[in-house]
């Protein structure tokens, strides 16, 4: 093996500390329960005829086809031991692709239980070629890499309630998620009193790189010594086998304390957010999204502030079992005793309890804050509805009062018409006979008074019915004949949509800002007359191009020559599907 | 390293000589960078410098060779969320000193993504200190931290994957040439705009080491246990 492949560490690293015989064990809680643990026995095949399997998150999106590709990582699983509703425990072969054609042969063995303690955990065989004397620097490394791997494994057997919980705890990256790190070894390279590592600051930055935080350090009465950290603890014992039941109970509460951590982080960004709401309202008197935007927060937080209710019913019976386990465990042994006093193991049960507690309050207080300021909200809006209602009632009679006078405008303007009309018919007259000056017909009329009076007046007539129905005529060819409106809702090809209007004498564009959304409107008169049948439409296309959804085109055509509603919709559909904007199966709008 | 908060000198009634010659060369040139980037018309300590950006000057500075510090991958909150970030304890180790000895303040403030993050400024005893430090330190910050086509100071800012696009007309100096690492997954970038250049600190580039590891389950009394073996037909 050379170099290259055996480290991509780019920093000259000053290893001080070295660990020997080397188990990594990874503790986190996950929320589960009995049904929970019954899903992932059915989900890992438990009772399966033949041992192991790969295991993927994939869904198979194509029923109808007879093969498939998988592109995504592959988990390989062997269940070991099982009981249907309490617990299981497997064997996992990561096949991730490692980073810099690195080496890894990463196996590790997985413990899972209904009260929701996950512990992942493996004995370090191989570290830079090295098979003892393993560096406090490499070791980091080591437990960086199987921190993300098991988070990713894990994530391709949970159930999407599970998932759903740990994105919104971990602030949708559960898979960055940091667990509690339990370390044992053998001996410790140099051997000095307990203290001396945590008084050094050289020693004690590379505690912190594997615990975090180290807290305290104490030498234990087998010879061994132990240190503990904000996220993690180092053993070193001749026989650390000795130690295990009770850190299986120590890593469960500190996998539920970083749990809760997050969980309260989560929750005071919660509260955070129902503030944003209240902000919101404030702005409402000169915001017109003020109202819907606060809505949506208040949606989003009360949706969350369900499922952190759960997550306490969860915590509580997990803490619960775990506490029935330790009382099992007692009398503990010297060693164990001793741990568990080192690491305040009762003080820590206790105070689970009490977190959670402590927590529920602040999750009914949320939701009473919630009510409060969706009170306001209902309020505010019912005010706007009642403001809108006014503003409506007075809008219609202002609109009753001008279609009033419009009518009278209109009916006062057609007698205006009919009366010009027959100055006009007057007029042709006056023009035909030249001021009476016609001696033959000015001598009948003469002789025929009565006679020319009804011709005169039914010349009026004619001319008036006559500039009638011109006028009409002119009014009707003025409204816009042919109009359609398909509202597709379909997405688009971003790239394809451009290369679209680029093609199109787009004559005017808009855009239309709302919340979670940019709606962009494009118009363009099409000049292509073959396409159209002889017509020239004018088209407006609505795009939300915040999620890329084509939501409406209409095609407006004056006088429309030869084409019918139903070949508008074709032609324009069929332009975009074969520009491929919208996917073909869109043809189906037209069925 | 001598940086160590627990056993805190006490710097009371000593000159800004004596502070300086009592410091290690990693804090020297730690105070004067965070003097660097807080200075304003040549007055230091008139702004903050982000705690993020500072991680990443020390990841990039690490990898350079101007600090002699180790860093290990730790997960922490990264704007407004969860990530693997690389962290050096002894930079951490040393910045708590030089705050321990009143040189460096540190201001918590809040982000609309309702978290909090620390940010850092040199005090008026700690820009005393800066003009004690030898200038073959202050050369080597300084060449560090400037542009070397404009000499201005770089920008040090995270940039999202989603926007790294936007960024695509900067040019990437000393781009990784490492399997598996991309530039276009953002990270914490030095950035001169004057210039267009960009540098990856690769603050969140989490190296790889081979190993080889067995699955090893710990002894968890469970109540109830079922063997699989039990379950089996033949």
């Amino acid at each position: 093996m050379t170099k290259n492949n055996l480290s991509t560490i780019e920093d000259e690293l000053e290893e001080l500390t070295f660990l020997n015989d080397v188990n990594i064990f990874i503790a986190e809680y996950i929320p589960f329960g009995s049904n929970h643990i019954i899903a992932f026995n059915e989900e890992l095949d438990s009772l399966g005829a033949v041992e192991g399997g790969l295991l993927t998150s994939l869904i198979d999106k194509e029923p109808k086809k007879t093969t498939f590709l998988v592109e995504e990582e592959l988990t390989n699983v062997i269940v070991r031991k099982f009981d249907p509703n309490d617990f299981i425990q497997f064997e996992a072969m990561i096949t991730y692709e490692n980073v810099g054609d690195i080496e890894q042969e990463e196996c590790f063995a997985v413990h899972v239980d209904a009260s929701g303690r996950v512990i992942y955990g493996c004995e370090l065989k191989k570290l830079v070629e090295k098979t003892e004397m393993h560096s406090l620097d490499n070791i980091s490394r080591v437990i960086a890499d199987l921190v993300a791997d098991s988070s990713q494994m894990m994530m391709n057997l949970l159930s999407t309630y599970q998932r759903r919980l740990l994105e919104l705890v971990y602030f949708d990256r559960p898979l960055n998620r940091n667990k509690f790190i339990m370390i044992t070894a053998k001996s410790i390279v140099p051997d000095e009193d307990a203290s001396f590592y945590v008084r050094e600051a050289g020693y004690r930055n590379e505690l912190n790189q594997i615990i975090n935080q180290v807290y305290k350090s104490t030498n234990l009465s087998d010879g061994g010594k132990c240190f503990f950290g904000s996220e993690g603890l180092i053993l070193i014992s001749e026989h650390p086998e000795k130690y295990e039941e009770i850190l299986a109970v120590i890593g469960f509460f500190q996998g539920l304390d970083i749990f809760q951590k997050n969980y309260f982080s989560k929750m005071f960004m919660l509260w955070d957010e129902v503030r944003d709401a209240r902000k919101k309202i404030d702005e409402s008197g000169y915001d017109p999204n003020a109202i819907t935007e606060a809505q949506t927060i208040l949606s989003r937080v009360s949706a969350a502030v369900v499922l952190m209710n759960e997550l306490l019913q969860f915590m509580q019976t997990a803490t619960e079992v775990i506490v029935e386990e330790f009382n099992k465990l007692k009398p503990l042994s010297d060693v164990q005793a001793e741990l568990a006093a080192f690491v305040e193991l009762e003080d820590v049960l206790d105070k689970a309890t009490i977190r959670i507690k402590d927590a529920s309050l602040i999750v009914a207080g949320l939701k009473d804050e919630i009510q409060g300021v969706n009170g306001l909200v209902a309020t505010l809006s019912e005010r706007q509805m009642r403001m809108m209602n006014e503003a409506l009632k007075d809008s219609i009679t202002s609109m009753d009062e001008m279609t009033r006078s419009s009518e009278r405008t209109g009916v006062a303007l057609n007698i205006l018409e009919v009366v010009l009309s027959g100055a006009i018919a007057f007029d042709v007259l006056v023009f035909l006979v030249g001021d009476y000056q016609w001696d033959a017909l000015s001598i009948w009329v003469g002789e025929h008074p009565l006679v020319w009076a009804f011709i005169a007046i039914t010349a009026f007539i004619v001319t008036g019915y006559g500039i009638l129905k011109l006028i009409r005529y002119l009014e009707e060819k003025s409204e816009p004949n042919l109009r359609i409106s398909l509202k597709l809702g379909s997405r688009y090809d971003k790239e394809k949509l451009d290369a679209y209007l680029k093609s199109k004498p787009i004559k005017q564009q808009q855009m239309v800002v709302r919340l979670g959304s940019k709606i962009h409107e494009y118009i363009w008169d099409d000049e292509d007359t073959d396409k159209w049948l002889g017509n020239e439409p004018n088209i407006t296309l609505y795009v939300d191009i915040t999620n890329k959804i084509l939501l409406t085109i209409n095609v407006d055509i004056d006088s429309p020559k030869n084409i019918a509603t139903t070949q508008a919709s074709e032609i324009i559909l069929k332009e975009l599907i074969e520009a491929k904007v919208i996917p073909e199966e869109s043809q189906q709008f037209l069925e | 390293m001598d940086g160590n908060v627990n056993s805190m000198n006490d710097i009371s009634g000593k000159s800004a000589k004596e502070i300086a010659e009592e410091l290690s060369d990693e804090q020297k040139m730690l105070l004067y960078l965070i003097g660097l980037y807080t200075k304003i018309d040549g007055e230091y300590g008139k702004q903050w410098l982000k705690d993020l950006s500072l991680k990443g000057l020390i990841s990039k500075g690490i990898r350079d060779k101007i600090y002699d510090w180790d860093y290990a991958p730790a997960s922490i909150m990264y704007r407004g969320s969860r990530k693997v970030i690389n962290i050096s304890q002894e930079g951490t180790n040393d910045l708590n000193y030089l705050r321990s000895i009143g040189l460096v303040a540190r201001l918590r403030l809040g982000t609309s993504r309702h978290f909090y993050f620390n940010a850092f400024s040199v005090t008026e005893e700690g820009a005393k200190v800066i003009s004690e430090i030898p200038q073959e330190l202050r050369d080597k910050i300084d060449k560090f931290a400037h542009c070397k086509k404009c000499g201005k100071l770089y920008e040090v800012i995270p940039i999202d994957p989603e926007e790294i696009e936007e960024w695509d007309d900067y040019e990437e100096l000393n781009p990784s040439k490492l399997s598996g690492f991309d530039s276009k997954n953002g990270g914490i970038f030095m950035v001169c705009h004057s210039c267009k250049i960009k540098i990856n600190t690769r603050l969140d580039w989490i190296e790889a080491v081979s190993y080889t590891c067995v699955p090893r389950w710990l002894n968890v009394k469970m109540v109830s246990e079922y063997d699989l073996e039990n379950h089996k037909e033949g």
